[in-house]
């Protein structure tokens, strides 16, 4: 109900969600955890230093978004308001933690889709891809590196992000654009160095 | 050069959270949601069309009518006959079939009935629905649509049974720790009602000209409705003594599922007989005689723990005769499925085990 591609029955799928939510109906918060928990967990897990640390800070972003709902407070869209949540999570994580320089996880919990198509030797070459890939958005700015997750790989429209990020569509398209030619001069110059 | 990085982007896709980590977070937050003592407050019809017609339509508003009208005023007065006419079609939509215009009303209708009834009656009406579905699938196969047309209907109605009764189990599970016990146990009690008549509206569904695909997802949907059944009546033993259901009441609920199995053993056995009997079965039928014997004593220890009052190994020792049972009926379907084939010259088609399923979530 909630992964509607068509914008408008998602929308209001949403207002009536929330508006369940706001009753206390915990099979309407089951069903957003549901629909978002991988996408979210994903968002945060490219902006932390470990796999605790998004798997936490994305229960911790659930919970908040439950309160908030509950308390009847206004949500205008609930898969933004989701975003926007999760990066107010990490960026408290950092407050209370201080800076920590975002490198790769040597630990990475990588899961290369069970992809029988693929021989041993392709599947040894993709994760190398992923753990490359995964390098260089770790090395960009956060605004780059948010733009680049929710667009290609959570999907969202540049006019979704745009709520996300508080910006108009036309400046998210630009910030896309930068971002995209920054992950591209990372991996040109990663490969250089090989 | 951007379409290569973009794909090498897009591999990222594949990080996904722990799977055990997610499911146990999801009950974690359940839990902690409910232990803070949100109850479920009840749902107002009128509040509900309100919030949805106020929120919904400032989003409509915005998106549609605020670029054709000059003023609210002249859009209120178009939307009130628009809506008029909704209504009419709404009531009108109530008999339709897939395929046919009114359906997409009618589904838009029924996802309203789910989206504001309470949790604690959710399930029953996903059962209601699955049942719904169940009926259509009945005058679909009956009916003179195109055999075109009736694969796309049959098709679509029984994943729409499997997800509905997938629905069901699912928010069974997640009242069960969260409501009380007496409410569980009845919404538990209504789906083992509904599931009886759903195994009956499906036995009667024509499926005698059906290619082997849709027979297929027929098998699908009575292995989920067996599925929603045994989950059902296992909340229901479980919350027996806390919902205060008396052993008698329980006692008579299982006991018309020991009925119900003993009648389908008992035609199960007819058929078994004439499988053997026929000249185009395919092999030996004494695996199949054996396997319902076995489930005939099975059923015998099912009645002797009941009349002990021993409801959990009762209803385990149901389920295994259950599981024998669909055993037989699969090998017999299949045995039959390909005496079809090999008259047709067609290979054929692998069995399907009893408790498994072609859709597995």
């Amino acid at each position: 109900m909630l992964q509607q591609k068509h914008f408008m029955h998602r929308l209001l799928n949403e207002k009536i969600i929330l508006y369940r939510i706001q009753k206390g109906d915990t099979a309407a918060f089951a069903s957003v955890y549901d629909a978002y928990s991988e996408a979210v967990y994903r968002f945060i897990y490219l902006k932390v230093p470990t796999v605790q640390d998004a798997e936490d800070l994305t229960a911790e972003t659930f919970l908040k978004v439950w309160h908030y709902v509950k308390d009847n407070k206004k949500v205008r869209q609930l898969q933004a308001f989701l975003y926007q949540v999760a990066r107010n999570v990490v960026i408290d994580f950092y407050r209370r933690r201080g800076y920590v320089q975002l490198e790769s996880i040597d630990d990475a919990d990588i899961v290369i889709a069970d992809r029988v198509d693929l021989t041993l030797e392709e599947k040894m070459a993709l994760k190398g891809e992923m753990e490359s890939v995964e390098h260089a958005l770790r090395q960009l700015k956060d605004a780059y590196r948010e733009v680049i997750v929710l667009h290609y790989l959570n999907e969202l429209s540049l006019k979704e992000i745009a709520q996300v990020i508080g910006k108009n569509p036309g400046a998210t398209r630009v910030l896309l654009h930068r971002a995209l030619k920054a992950v591209k001069e990372i991996l040109k110059t990663t490969k250089q160095k090989l | 050069m951007n379409r290569s990085v973009i794909k090498t982007i897009k591999t990222l896709k594949a990080i996904k959270p722990n799977p055990a980590w997610s499911a146990s977070t999801r009950d974690i937050l359940l839990s902690q949601i409910s232990a803070q003592g949100f109850e479920a407050a009840p749902h107002s019809l009128l509040g509900a069309w309100w919030v949805y017609t106020s929120a919904g339509l400032s989003e409509v508003y915005r998106y549609t009518i605020g670029l054709l009208f000059a003023s609210p005023r002249h859009a209120f007065a178009t939307f009130t006959l628009l809506f008029g006419a909704a209504v009419g079609l709404t009531y009108a939509s109530g008999g339709s079939l897939p395929g046919q215009p009114l359906y997409a009303i009618k589904q838009t209708r029924e996802s309203l009935q789910v989206a504001f009834v309470s949790p604690d009656e959710r399930a029953q009406l996903e059962v209601d629905l699955a049942e719904r579905r169940l009926k259509e699938l009945k005058e679909v196969t009956a009916g003179s649509l195109s055999a075109e047309e009736k694969t796309a209907a049959v098709e679509s109605l029984a994943q729409a049974v499997t997800e509905k009764l997938y629905q069901a189990t699912k928010n069974l599970d997640t009242i069960k720790s969260s409501s009380e016990s007496k409410k569980v146990a009845r919404a538990a009690g209504a789906i083992t009602e509904k599931t009886d008549s759903a195994k009956l509206l499906l036995s009667q569904a024509d499926t005698g000209n059906l290619s082997r695909a849709q027979a297929e997802s027929l098998q699908t949907v009575e292995l989920k409705i067996e599925d929603a059944d045994r989950k059902a009546l296992a909340v229901i033993v479980e919350k027996q003594v806390q919902a205060g259901i008396s052993e008698d009441d329980l006692s008579a609920q299982l006991e018309k599922k020991v009925k119900a199995t003993e009648d389908e053993l008992a035609n199960l056995a007819k058929k078994v007989t004439i499988a053997g009997a026929s000249p185009s079965a395919q092999g030996d039928t004494s695996d199949l005689v054996e396997k319902s014997d076995a489930a005939k004593r099975m059923l015998s220890a099912a009645k002797e723990s009941l009349g002990k009052k021993n409801f959990k190994i009762a209803l385990e020792k149901l389920n295994l005769t259950r599981d024998l049972v669909l055993s037989v009926s699969a090998s017999l379907r299949k045995k039959s499925g390909d005496a079809d084939v090999k008259e047709q010259g067609l290979p054929a088609a692998p069995v399907q085990g009893a408790g498994e399923s072609s859709n597995t979530e």
